[in-house]
């Protein structure tokens, strides 16, 4: 099974990544904002993260700068509402995001980014 | 030479001072020297000459008595002879006290003794002599021999002894008496010595005062008279106006003074000369200068009246317009609507905009006969265009104080309305920007859940549930929200668009291409591109987005009649005035696009908001009102312009001018590096 956390301060997002997900049959777990999302995402706990990039607390790059920091090898999602700063996106896979989605996207959006970035996986 | 002496005058003064001082103790010295000879010829005439005199007489007494001896000897009468002795006698006291005044004088006394002697030795003879006489004559007497030989021969032994002494006497008195004239002699000599010498120092003194005077003239002329002639000619130079005269200076004498103050005098003078020189030049300068300054000026005020963009105007007592500037009907057009009319039929036009107070307040300033001034209104032009005017006047009143008009100027408030317009849309669309932005992010956000739970839900329904449509029409609804937030993402965007160099015929084609594919086929699409337009820098997605929003909506302004959409791309070039740059100007090549409709057209009030967000005519659900604010801001960040031309019920036309790119639109291979990189 692959391990995926999602990182979203917006409980209704947040609840619709997980139902997705969990139709597409990955174990996932949830978290509420980059801090706590940093705390959960202990070495080999999950294959994937998703954050967002605008939250409260601790935002998305710094998120995405510890996960990566911490677990070199960790695919991230990166999805964002966009419209006040286009250049987060371009910033985001300068950071390490390995994908990055503009809100609001399809499940088929969605499962097409995963099923690239996880099948690399399996090929290493 | 010390201080004391620098000047001619005193070394002069001196010198002659010496030569006086000189003669006076060498004249003093021989009056001292005449009078100690003076002195000394009276004691000798006091002493010699009496001792000469009994000299003198001594001698010649001494002759006598011997003279007489002879007569003693020869008287043979005793008394006779007796007479002559007696004489005789007499003859020697005389003789006595003639020696006895030598010997007073108390002089040669070694000579007068030997006189003295002398004369004793004669007196002795004599008496000697006379007692022989008597013996002689006594034997006569006695009668022996007259001639007693013995007696005889002892008389005249004693008559020659006699005589002997006699002479002895003579010549003791000479003796003495040249001894006397030997001194006189000396004395004599001694003066006529001294009068020689003084003589000669006489000489002497006269010559060295005439060579002392002859040397002072020299040096006067040296040390006066040379220097005040080269000084005269120096002064006459400065005379005849030279003011670079050298005054021959030093010495430290009063000449040198004097030329000192000459010199001084002739340097101010030439100082002054030079300073009235440089005012003349200063002010020759000033002149020249200030005659260019009015050249300029003059060519200014020419220039700026050629180019002044204000307009001229006056009216009469009955404020009727008798003159408008020529060029105003140029911008204009239409002067049978202006002259004549009066100022208060003409601002009640139905072309005339003004707001209703501002023209009352403005027509009550006419009445009282009052300067105005900055009064604004607006005029509609025959081609549709609003002109915004300011209007200033002063009244003007002839020589007897009576109201004769107004003179004033009108300004063309325009380009200021447009930009003051066009400043506050930017404001507008910078905070609607940033204001979209946050609203699109929330909705996305909102979409977000609603998308992928009724896709997810979607999926999970049987294929003939009704819910799959209701689930079908949410999604949909979703993504059209999506691209309402797209769109207002684009319009909200701060980023510059990206910048490619793009044959600007081929994407005005390619988007016409696409427009007419899906234009109802009522309506005409016309096009005239002119292909060798060049290339343009920019985004191709955002300047397709333009087009097909601008033929969009000519569309919709035909509406369901039939209709033409004409669509022109040309070169064109603008001329614009560099003013900072001394008034160069400027050609600027510009890809015009044209689109034109013959659809409904716009009323002013309507163009002016045309490129707010959010405004639109059509109706609701229909537009967003985002279209040609978006336009608008393409073409802004394309460094470009967008003009709207349009007619109420004729017709709208949008004109865009994009810069062209010269050397990538004629040289496009040989910048393969931009190309790529913009690819």
């Amino acid at each position: 099974m692959v391990a995926v956390l999602v990182i979203e301060d917006d409980a209704a997002v947040r609840f619709s990544l997980l139902s997705a997900l969990e139709a597409m049959g990955y174990t996932v777990e949830t978290a509420v904002n980059g801090v706590e999302g940093v705390e959960k995402c202990v070495p080999g706990a999950f294959d994937l993260v998703i954050t967002d990039l605008i939250m409260p607390e601790k935002d998305g790059i710094e998120t995405i700068l510890e996960l990566k920091l911490n677990n070199p090898d960790l695919k991230v999602v990166a999805i964002s509402g966009g419209g006040r700063n286009v250049d987060i996106m371009e910033t985001t896979y300068r950071l390490g995001a390995d994908c990055a989605l503009t809100k609001p996207f399809s499940v088929k959006d969605l499962s097409d980014c995963l099923f690239r970035l996880l099948s690399d996986t399996v090929v290493k | 030479m010390s201080k004391a002496f620098s000047s001619i005058r005193q070394r002069v003064l001196f010198a002659f001072f010496l030569l006086a001082f000189v003669g006076v103790v060498s004249s003093l010295w021989n009056i001292y020297l005449l009078a100690q000879y003076e002195q000394r010829l009276m004691q000798l005439s006091g002493e010699s000459i009496p001792v000469l005199v009994a000299a003198y007489e001594v001698a010649r007494q001494g002759e006598a008595i011997s003279k007489g001896a002879s007569g003693v000897v020869l008287t043979r009468d005793r008394w006779t002879r007796q007479a002559f002795v007696n004489r005789i006698n007499d003859q020697f006291n005389w003789l006595d006290s003639q020696l006895a005044t030598l010997d007073e004088k108390g002089i040669e006394q070694e000579r007068l003794d030997h006189v003295r002697q002398n004369k004793r030795a004669l007196q002795a003879s004599f008496s000697d002599l006379t007692m022989a006489v008597e013996r002689r004559h006594d034997a006569v007497l006695a009668g022996l021999n007259a001639e007693e030989p013995e007696l005889a021969a002892e008389v005249d032994r004693l008559l020659l002894l006699h005589k002997y002494h006699a002479d002895r006497l003579t010549y003791s008195v000479a003796g003495l008496a040249h001894a006397r004239k030997g001194e006189i002699e000396g004395l004599v000599t001694g003066i006529l010595k001294q009068i020689k010498v003084e003589s000669w120092l006489l000489n002497v003194y006269a010559l060295g005062a005439i060579i002392f005077a002859t040397l002072v003239a020299f040096y006067l002329d040296n040390r006066v008279g040379s220097r005040v002639v080269a000084i005269q000619r120096a002064m006459r130079g400065v005379a005849n106006g030279s003011a670079k005269e050298e005054i021959p200076r030093g010495g430290g004498d009063e000449i040198a003074d004097m030329a000192d103050a000459l010199g001084t005098f002739v340097d101010k003078l030439g100082e002054r000369e030079e300073r009235l020189q440089i005012m003349v030049d200063e002010r020759t300068s000033e002149l020249g200068m200030a005659k260019n300054h009015l050249e300029i000026n003059e060519r200014r005020l020419r220039n700026l009246f050629e180019v002044a963009s204000d307009w001229f105007w006056e009216a009469d007592a009955a404020y009727a317009i008798t003159y408008m500037s020529p060029q105003f009907f140029e911008a204009v057009g239409n002067p049978a609507n202006v002259l004549h009319h009066s100022l208060f039929e003409r601002m009640t036009g139905d072309d005339v905009i003004v707001e209703a107070d501002v023209l009352e307040d403005h027509f009550q300033a006419l009445r009282d006969r009052m300067a105005f001034s900055r009064f604004e209104f607006a005029i509609r032009m025959p081609d549709g265009r609003t002109m915004h005017l300011q209007s200033s006047g002063i009244p003007v009143f002839d020589e007897k104080g009576r109201f004769a008009g107004y003179q004033g100027a009108l300004t063309d408030m325009t380009e200021y309305k447009l930009t003051e317009i066009e400043m506050r849309h930017a404001q507008k669309m910078q905070a609607l920007g940033s204001l979209a932005g946050g609203v699109a992010h929330s909705f996305n956000n909102i979409f977000q859940p609603i998308l992928i739970l009724s896709e997810l839900t979607l999926n999970e329904t049987p294929e003939n549930s009704p819910v799959r449509e209701r689930l079908q029409i949410t999604i949909d609804a979703c993504r059209r929200g999506k691209a309402l937030g797209d769109r207002i993402l684009l319009y909200s965007r701060q980023d510059e668009p990206e910048k490619k160099p793009l044959d600007i015929h081929g994407v005005v084609n390619e988007t016409m291409a696409l427009f007419r594919s899906s234009a109802p086929s009522s309506i005409r699409l016309a096009e005239n591109l002119d292909p060798e337009v060049g290339n343009v820098v920019g985004d191709a997605a955002q300047l397709e987005a333009l087009l097909l929003n601008l033929a969009s909506n000519s569309m919709d302004a035909i509406g369901d009649r039939s209709g033409e959409i004409q669509v022109n791309l040309s070169r064109e070039k603008r001329v614009r005035v560099e003013y900072d740059m001394g008034g160069d100007v400027v050609h600027d090549a510009y890809a015009k696009i044209s689109v034109s409709d013959d659809g409904c057209g716009m009323s002013p009030d309507i163009i002016e908001r045309i490129f707010d967000p959010f405004f639109t005519t059509k109706g609701l659900g229909k537009g967003t009102g985002l279209g040609l604010s978006m336009a608008s801001g393409i073409v802004t960040m394309h460094g470009g312009e967008i003009k709207v031309t349009s007619v109420k019920d004729q017709g709208t036309t949008f004109d865009i001018y994009l810069p062209i790119a010269e050397g990538l639109a004629t040289d496009m291979e040989s910048h393969p590096k931009i190309v790529s990189e913009g690819a």
